[in-house]
């Protein structure tokens, strides 16, 4: 195993099956939880995607039908069995992953062989698919009436024409209809193969222990196909750049402005550097500790649902900042203005953005939860956990200011929903 | 590690030591009789104190001073139990055994608490206009932003309803919106650092002595108020003579919310209060849950569906989301598990997974450094003790099925409360 350190009491180890499942563990001694994700490298985007020399489609909400029809896996749900072992284990979808996790404080070997068993061998058959698409409807129908929701899917659907990067994660009342059992099946073979999971494990383990009982698992015993998914966007936006939209039914009028960001301009940093620049340039102009901040609420532009987002993919990129607001016309305005104006950077609120994140990044090892979500998350975005605290510290303002050549009008998009 | 109690200056001091965590959390507790009148002033309050500080002028600097202690979380909130109510103030802070250089990051935390708590901004002895009118118009926002949330609008209107005017725990509290004033939170105020009762709680790896002395020479002037008043742990309520049935429409929903609200009074601490804690376990606490196995998976009849006991209401609400024809259906057989439980079906299987399971999570709390600061803080707000893990996991143990048959027969129906779509057909 592959031995590596991220801080100076806390050790990692690393091993690939010969399957090439990546395996992760990280112990706490200490600590009570024991906490094991698998992740799986197919989200909302895995729409379109090609395999080998074939192109494939799945209708919107597939990865996420998926992760419903796991749980399940020809009635023997893998909720009832970890609750009878009084274990905690749940699901998630993202655009880009899906993950199964569950969270023990004893039985740890009895259930990650269990765990890993159900996952070895998925039956999906119509019964299942039928229940769980039921379910599915009523989920999606519950996020209907959010306004924030839907002004993201507003925006991106108007920032990039690609499908992929916008669709529902959940898919919609339709494209779940069209989900059946070969879709399905053929996703499973294509996703589903050791070499595009990763297993994270942290907790009071033994980890000798740990990758023993991986090895003797029917997991070891999948094999890899000959092919791995590709998925490719096409970064183009919709010519119409600003939405607007009324409703006189509202209480609250909103707007939300996003910017895209150019990652070609980074190509010569590491990943961290890469995200780290866009991430602390954006907090930097447009966090609540900014003086635009202090601008927009003095002007009584904004209210405390002020919010912004950065997005980074290994592909794309976006910067969204929205608020419910007085005047969101006025606000956009102001709030595009601000994006060419931009001041240099002081150099000793750099400083503090920094420590700020060092002082969080040693924070997620806080617990057994926090740095498995930590760990999975670092390994999907390709960054060096070892290396993160040297990265923040080698960070330098030249760095951040590459983000200011994605700031062109060609790159901001806007929606407001108004009341009239 | 063993907790530790002590008094400097008239303040109780709590030391919750623990080596294996990379931060430190201090918290002020302020704790006084609860006074329905005063409720609204006690949580603006918390704005007040975080946006208008004679040091921290601005947000940006308050933000930069958090960022260059390495990114320390500042929180404040206010709880209630019985007639006490407390204002909390904490923080999260890197140990700096972490760091390449020693920086007194403890004492700079506790600096920043105590800033923020003893300088605000005033005027003439008054918590300044600007601060008060930041605040309130903030307040109409926070309406504003329930009735567009429609699940939260659900869950306000619902609390709403099962509230004693009297006694509030929802903020803001409507019954007193138009009393308040500059003065109003000016005087809450002072009598909140003058008046109440100071808790200071610090967990982590720290040195007890650095601590003590810190507390000592930053509150040197502190005086510690007599308080006589015997205060009460719980609120009964009057049983309901009949049950409500509410609805309210709104034209932007998409799903309908139902809530139903069961009274029961229970004192905290007693063998029943935690018999109705198992009980809302088996009911609709957890996903084995007899509502969630029945009525969403066997049954399909919703999405999401939960139970969730409020000892500061004194109800057991079940809370559903479904569609508009499965809205009736829904409800009957909802009720219909709740009278199955009364009638004594329950599975010792059943009870030995909800105490395992209550008892898991307890102890997953206890392992979190946050977890076993605020178990603590609320322990030491109700009954001026340690949280004592084993003591608790002896009370769970102890409950049979008759007790669970027992306390779910004392649930009272009060209130159905429909928050659906405009036009819906059960309507």
């Amino acid at each position: 195993m592959h031995k590596f350190k991220a801080l100076k009491d806390e050790l990692f180890y690393q091993e690939t099956l010969d399957n090439g499942l990546k395996v992760y563990i990280h112990p706490k001694a200490g600590f009570i939880d024991y906490y094991c994700t698998l992740q799986v490298h197919m989200g909302g985007h895995s729409l379109d995607y090609q395999y080998g020399n074939d192109e494939f489609k799945l209708p919107d909400g597939s990865a996420h039908f998926l992760e419903h029809v796991y749980f399940e896996n020809d009635g023997i749900s893998l909720m009832d069995t970890f609750s009878k072992l009084n274990a905690d284990v749940n699901a998630s979808t993202s655009r880009d992953v899906t993950k199964y996790y569950f969270k023990t404080q004893s039985n740890f070997i009895e259930l990650l062989k269990l765990f890993l068993t159900h996952f070895s061998n998925v039956l999906i058959n119509e019964k299942t698919v039928e229940k769980e698409r039921q379910i599915i409807k009523k989920e999606i129908m519950m996020y209907d009436d959010n306004l924030y929701d839907k002004a993201y899917g507003d925006l991106t659907k108007h920032m990039f024409q690609d499908r992929k990067i916008w669709a529902d994660i959940a898919g919609t009342l339709e494209s779940v209809n069209q989900i059946g059992v070969e879709e399905l099946q053929r996703a499973v073979r294509h996703f589903y193969q050791p070499r595009n999971m990763v297993l994270v494990i942290t907790g009071p383990v033994n980890k000798e222990e740990v990758i023993t009982s991986i090895k003797a698992s029917d997991f070891n015993r999948l094999k890899g196909n000959e092919y791995e998914p590709k998925i490719v966007y096409s970064l183009h936006g919709h010519k119409n750049h600003h939405i607007f939209k009324s409703n006189k039914n509202q209480d609250v009028e909103y707007i939300m402005l996003g910017l895209k960001i150019n990652l070609s301009d980074f190509n010569h940093l590491s990943v961290s550097q890469k995200r780290l620049s866009i991430i602390m340039f954006f907090e930097y102009f447009f966090d609540e500790s900014s003086m635009n901040y202090k601008e927009l609420k003095e002007a009584k532009l904004i209210n405390y649902m002020y919010s912004t987002n950065v997005y980074i993919n290994h592909d794309y990129a976006y910067f969204m900042v929205s608020s419910e607001s007085q005047n969101p016309k006025k606000l956009k305005e102001r709030l595009i203005e601000m994006l060419f104006n931009l001041k240099k950077i002081d150099k000793n609120i750099f400083i503090a953005f920094k420590r700020s994140r060092i002082g969080s990044f040693i924070g997620y090892f806080d617990s057994p939860q926090s740095i498995n979500h930590t760990l999975s998350d670092f390994i999907k975005k390709d960054i060096d956990i070892e290396k993160y605290i040297e990265h923040v510290n080698n960070i330098d303002l030249n760095d951040l200011d590459i983000v200011r050549k994605s700031i062109v009008k060609d790159n901001i998009y806007s929606v407001i929903y108004a009341k009239k | 590690m063993i907790h530790s109690k002590k008094t400097i200056n008239g303040i109780d001091v709590i030391y919750l030591p623990a080596k294996k965590y990379k931060h430190l959390m201090l918290g002020f507790s302020y704790i006084s009789k609860a006074n329905p009148k005063t409720y609204n002033e006690r949580n603006i309050l918390l704005n007040v104190l975080e946006n208008h500080n004679q040091v921290f002028k601005t947000d940006d600097k308050l933000y930069w001073q958090l960022d260059m202690l390495y990114g320390a979380n500042f929180k404040s909130n206010v709880g209630i139990t019985g007639d006490k109510v407390a204002n909390n103030f904490s923080m999260k802070i890197i140990n700096e055994k972490y760091l390449q250089n020693s920086e007194d990051l403890l004492e700079k935390a506790f600096d920043f608490l105590y800033t923020i708590v003893y300088k605000p901004k005033m005027h003439k002895g008054l918590l300044t206009k600007k601060a008060v009118n930041d605040s309130i118009k903030e307040l109409g926002q926070v309406f504003n932003t329930i009735q567009q949330d429609k699940s939260t609008k659900a869950f306000y209107n619902f609390i709403d309803l099962v509230s004693d005017k009297d006694y509030p725990v929802l903020f803001p509290n409507k019954t007193y919106l138009d009393s308040i004033t500059q003065g109003s939170i000016t005087q809450e105020y002072k009598k909140m650092i003058q008046d109440d009762a100071l808790k200071i709680f610090v967990a982590g790896d720290f040195d007890h002595q650095r601590m003590d002395d810190l507390i000592t020479s930053k509150f040197k002037g502190y005086h510690k108020k007599i308080d006589n008043h015997i205060y009460k742990m719980d609120r009964l309520c009057p049983m309901p003579f009949e049950v409500r049935d509410i609805v309210e429409y709104d034209k932007e929903v998409s799903v309908s919310r139902i809530y139903l609200a069961y009274r029961i009074n229970v004192n905290y601490g007693t063998h029943d209060y935690e018999v109705l804690q198992l009980l809302n376990i088996i009911l609709g606490g957890s996903s084995q849950s007899k509502l969630f196995s029945e009525i969403r998976e066997k049954q399909q009849l919703v999405y999401s569906i939960y139970s969730s006991y409020f000892h500061e209401l004194s109800i057991l609400l079940i809370n559903l989301e479904t569609e508009a024809n499965s809205e009736e259906k829904a409800i009957q057989e909802t009720q219909k598990v709740l009278s199955r439980i009364q009638e004594g079906h329950i599975s010792e299987e059943e009870i030995d997974l909800a105490k395992a399971y209550l008892i898991k999570n307890y102890r997953s709390s206890l392992d979190k450094l946050s977890g076993m600061m605020f178990l603590n803080m609320i322990s030491h707000l109700k009954n001026k003790e340690f949280f004592n893990l084993n003591k608790q996991i002896e009370a769970i143990n102890k409950i049979n099925k008759n007790d669970l048959v027992r306390i779910s027969k004392k649930l009272m129906p009060d209130l159905v409360y429909r928050f659906l779509k405009a036009g819906d057909l059960n309507a």
